[in-house]
């Protein structure tokens, strides 16, 4: 049995400033132009400041990782790209991780408890039941 | 000895645990072409792309399809990255699990009025029990109105719940069982009228609906909405929806199937 390649995981919280940029940046590092500028949606968690936030948590391959240590993004993964996409905006979004007001983005942690710690909490339901 | 007679000869559930495992799946729901899927989580149904070209999936992958084994061609897709569901094993087991972070497998099919009658099953387990968040659910691609699902309800504190709201919207929840994170069966079938709520096998509720139901999307790990979705933090090991009268029989067997599936002693 062969073991998995996805042995890195990433959990993000884009503030709602940040969604569409951190959406080109998902589909430029994540190398699927098909479905990845959907990547972040609605908000669905907001800090104590009311700032709102749209999360995610995944699995990735270790190479994913490496622009974080090199600074340097990777070429766009496909021509054209998906409409929206901005690469501008994904170097932008690239430059605010764990800046302030940027993205916050932790590796290799259970995301709930790293909502917790990011001071994060969802927000109430719109559920009508 | 054929099997029938087997089971004949041997009493009581003992029979249909060992024979039933051999001679029946779910298949047989769906033999006169009824709408619905079926998922199962072993890899060989399992893919890491949503267009079903990735293969071979292994512990700790991400799933982008899971094939629909009724013949309905249902198969269950996520084409984001990172909403995709992980595939785990322990050897003997199988599941795919929910981060509860946006994760989530889904497909449209044929618009229907499920009032009709039809049968959801699913067996896995919540790994946190945060408000909405539902396991499996039925929905309208069009409407965030009708929506069928069994979810964790901490927040009116009577526990795991089920909803069905019809498209005039009116909310049928009736009150499920004590929510934990144990592993389940969970079934909800509706039936001349009656909507019956099953926890391993046994009733926690029943109640009278009326109204039509009109949805077209299925999702697996969330209730999708034009807004944000209710996630679940979950395992699920394998899933079933029929748009069909189902038998007490019937519904026993999926029960046991899916039980086995779970590694679950009803």
């Amino acid at each position: 049995m062969t073991t998995t390649e996805y042995t890195r995981s990433v959990t993000i919280a884009a503030p709602s400033t940040w969604i569409d940029g951190a959406n080109s940046l998902a589909t430029l590092m994540g190398q699927n132009p098909v479905g990845d500028m959907r990547t972040f949606k609605t908000p669905t968690y907001v800090d104590s400041a009311g700032v709102e936030c749209a999360v995610t948590h995944t699995v990735v391959r270790p190479a994913l990782l490496d622009p974080l240590d090199t600074g340097t993004l990777p070429p766009d993964p496909a021509d054209p790209m998906p409409n929206g996409y901005s690469r501008t905006a994904a170097e932008d979004a690239f430059a605010s991780i764990n800046q302030p007001g940027g993205i916050l983005m932790a590796i290799d942690v259970d995301p709930h408890q790293q909502f917790a710690e990011w001071g994060l909490t969802p927000k109430p339901s719109t559920e009508e039941i | 000895m054929t099997a029938r007679s087997i089971s004949r000869s041997i009493a009581g559930p003992f029979a249909r645990s060992i024979v039933g495992r051999l001679t029946w799946t779910p298949t047989q729901l769906f033999a006169a072409g009824q709408q619905g899927v079926w998922l199962d989580t072993l890899p060989k149904y399992l893919y890491e792309d949503s267009a079903g070209t990735i293969e071979d999936v292994v512990n700790g992958d991400p799933v982008g399809r899971a094939d629909d084994r009724s013949g309905n061609g249902n198969h269950l897709t996520q084409a984001t990255s990172a909403d995709r569901p992980t595939y785990g094993t322990d050897g003997a087991l199988d599941w795919l699990a929910y981060d509860g972070a946006g994760d989530f497998l889904s497909n449209n099919f044929p618009s229907s009025d499920v009032s009709t009658g039809f049968f959801l099953a699913v067996a896995g387990n919540w790994n946190d029990l945060p408000d909405n968040a539902y396991l499996f659910s039925l929905g309208s691609s069009s409407s965030d109105t009708p929506v069928v699902g069994i979810r964790s309800n901490s927040a009116s504190g009577s526990g795991l719940s089920l909803v069905y709201r019809t498209d005039d919207s009116t909310n049928n929840q009736p009150v499920g069982a004590t929510q934990d994170t144990n592993k389940h069966v969970f079934t909800l079938r509706l039936l001349s009228g009656e909507l019956e709520f099953r926890v391993d096998g046994v009733q926690v509720n029943n109640l009278p609906v009326s109204g039509s139901t009109t949805i077209d999307r299925i999702a697996l790990g969330a209730l999708l909405r034009s807004g944000a979705g209710f996630h679940a933090n979950a395992n699920v090991h394998a899933a079933l929806f029929c748009l069909d009268n189902v038998t007490d029989t019937e519904r026993d067997q999926v029960e046991s199937y899916l039980a086995d599936r779970a590694g679950i002693t009803l």
